[in-house]
């Protein structure tokens, strides 16, 4: 297996920057995803990692060895598309198998590897179907099995699970997970969807317009989002934020918005204070709220519950607070009606800063 | 639910109503019929005749008689122009089929300077008439020696800007992931061409074939022009010889005609299944 490095990697495309001045290593054995929106540019990453794109600008390295000028076939690497790309008018033993032969691969070798793949993913009583023939689910299995036969440097996968139905999408969400722990392999994976990333990352690097905005575990970036449009993008529902100033309550530092004031612990308020001033954007994952009624508490935020959405284990609670809705994300035995008038009670130590001009993380 | 049931009340208008539209629509079917079929069985009817009448007598169906046929295949020369037309019509299609499909292919999926421009090029020659270019090609291919050969008859056929165009966009219709996953596979551009792009295009193929196959079998100016003996002469010219100054033998020369029609026949039994699929579109599993 192989470490992927990539250096000030830049793709234009006419006057767009796809991928602008991008740096990153993919460790050895590393499960690294690439999220972001449509259009971020992390599939243009990864084609230009296989060697479908040629970069503007910059050096991609596998294994430390320059790949800018290396064809795709040469690069070790495999790859499964968002639409899985089985050859139509092949059977599946001949989809699987085809790179193989065309690396001039031994047939015993080619057997012996067709065989495990095959049972492996279940499709051993499938070898002689073509792709029509064959749920979604199965295509699916079919493209992982064509990388894996490959024992590629690096597995690139764009997006492989986006057209498969919800449950299936959590079935092969763990199939991956386990062919990462048994190959050892170094895999980097497209997605725009969080919860994949959260679920199977070693490492998640999230991109916009073509930067990348953070690289670090998911947990990580989960809990200290680097900037607004991370903390915005990891999570679901999203992380909720408020307008919020600085001010001192004696000894206390405690933020301030038009109808709330949150007390601050005394390193964090340092910390705020120090920033020159534009405001801030005060930000709370809805776990971090709880709620309870007007008349038990002065602290927290005044608001007026507008939906209430039981999920089984838990319940999402929608208030509204000046104008703004908040989603709040507490036990199921909350139950709180529409129309109650609440207090949202923020936890000090899991709120968020963010500054307003640069929306950068504050701590 | 009974309520609902006993409420129904066939509408009987509707019903009449429909039953006019049935009787027109196979009313204009059955005319459609007659004025494709007429011709045909008109044309059957003089060949199996063994003297010329004008009348249609389809009594001759059940005592037909083969003597026009026999004279077409064993005294006249049309074997010759069969030959000549299978030989020039096959070549010209598997030439075509090849040309057209790599052209195809790459003005679908290349990215080269020009590319735009050059097809528009391409499909600006379809406004050129045959007649404007017939003057120059034959000088060309009198110059070059090539009077009543095949070549002469096969290379001014290979240029056929048609081909490329249906080709293009049957080619843009697979998906390019296929491509990206071939290349990945280890696939140089010819392989991925043959290998991948190929195989899907059979239903485009089967119709550029059918129109290229159709359009030089029934070829008729340009053979009449280049093929000047038997020994070239494909059957459209050829049949235009059948005709004599003073009197026509129609029974020979419908006879020649029917004769004609066997090859394209069986070539559209054979390849019907992908002809309908590749007049349907461009279609193939995603993925």
């Amino acid at each position: 297996m192989a470490e992927v490095n990539i250096q000030n990697i830049v793709k234009t495309f006419g006057e767009i920057r796809a991928v602008d001045d991008v740096t990153l290593t993919i460790r050895d054995r590393e499960f690294l995803v690439l999220l972001g929106p449509s259009g971020c540019g992390k599939t243009t990453l990864l084609r230009m990692i296989a060697g479908l794109e040629e970069p503007t600008s910059g050096e991609i390295f596998i294994d430390e060895k320059l790949v800018n000028f290396t064809p795709p076939k040469d690069r070790d690497i495999s790859m499964v598309f968002q639409n899985y790309a089985l050859y139509p008018h092949m059977d599946v033993t001949n989809n699987i198998t085809l790179g193989l032969r065309l690396h001039k691969t031994p047939k015993d070798t080619i057997k012996a590897r067709l065989a495990n793949a095959a049972s492996w993913l279940q499709l051993s009583s499938l070898l002689d179907r073509t792709p029509r023939q064959l749920s979604g689910g199965q295509q699916q299995r079919v493209a992982l099995g064509r990388s894996v036969v490959r024992e590629p440097k690096v597995f690139l996968m764009d997006e492989p699970l986006s057209n498969l139905d919800a449950r299936l999408r959590v079935n092969m969400r763990a199939e991956l997970i386990k062919l990462h722990r048994q190959l050892g392999a170094t895999i980097v994976y497209v997605t725009h969807d969080q919860s994949e990333a959260m679920t199977m990352a070693t490492r998640v690097a999230i991109m916009r317009n073509g930067v990348l905005q953070q690289l670090d575990a998911p947990l990580k970036v989960y809990r200290q989002p680097a900037n607004k449009y991370v903390a915005t993008f990891m999570g679901n529902p999203e992380m909720n934020f408020l307008e919020a100033g600085i001010a001192r309550d004696g000894e206390d530092w405690v933020l301030t918005g038009s109808t709330f004031r949150q007390k601050l612990p005394a390193e964090r308020g340092e910390a705020l204070s120090k920033q020159n001033g534009h405001g801030f954007w005060l930000g709370v994952r809805p776990e971090a709220i709880s709620i309870v009624p007007e008349s038990e508490s002065d602290d927290g935020i005044p608001a007026i519950i507008d939906v209430v959405s039981p999920m089984g284990g838990n319940t999402l609670v929608y208030a509204i607070v000046d104008g703004e809705t908040l989603v709040a994300d507490v036990p199921s035995d909350v139950e709180p009606s529409v129309g109650d008038k609440v207090r949202l009670v923020l936890d000090p130590t899991r709120i968020h800063a963010f500054d307003r001009e640069s929306e950068l993380a504050l701590w | 639910m009974s309520a609902v049931t006993s409420a129904y009340k066939p509408d009987r208008r509707l019903q009449r109503n429909n039953r006019l539209k049935d009787v027109a629509t196979y009313g204009v079917l059955v005319l459609a019929c007659v004025a494709t079929t007429g011709p045909i069985i008109f044309l059957l009817a003089t060949s199996l005749k063994e003297t010329y009448t004008r009348t249609v007598d389809l009594s001759v169906f059940l005592s037909p008689s083969w003597t026009n046929y026999h004279n077409v295949w064993f005294v006249h020369p049309f074997r010759q122009w069969m030959i000549n037309s299978l030989i020039v019509a096959t070549v010209v299609t598997v030439l075509i089929l090849f040309i057209d499909s790599l052209a195809g292919y790459a003005f679908a999926r290349k990215r080269f300077r020009g590319r735009d421009g050059l097809f528009l090029v391409l499909l600006a020659t379809l406004m050129i008439p045959l007649p404007v270019t017939l003057l120059p090609t034959f000088l060309l291919a009198n110059r070059l020696g090539l009077i009543n050969t095949y070549q002469a008859l096969i290379l001014p056929g290979l240029a056929y800007p048609v081909g490329v165009f249906m080709m293009r966009q049957f080619i843009q219709t697979i998906p390019g992931e296929l491509e990206d996953a071939a290349r990945i596979d280890g696939m140089s551009d010819f392989g991925i061409y043959i290998r991948v792009i190929l195989p899907l295009c059979i239903p485009g193929l089967a119709v550029l074939g059918l129109f290229t196959f159709t359009t030089s079998w029934s070829a008729f100016l340009w053979p009449l022009i280049v093929a000047t003996s038997d020994s070239t002469r494909t059957i459209p010219p050829g049949l235009a010889t059948i005709p004599g100054q003073y009197n026509t033998d129609w029974g020979l020369a419908t006879a020649a005609t029917v004769s004609s029609m066997i090859p394209m026949l069986i070539i559209f039994l054979i390849f019907q299944r992908y002809l309908r699929q590749g007049f349907g579109g461009g279609r193939t599993t995603k993925g």
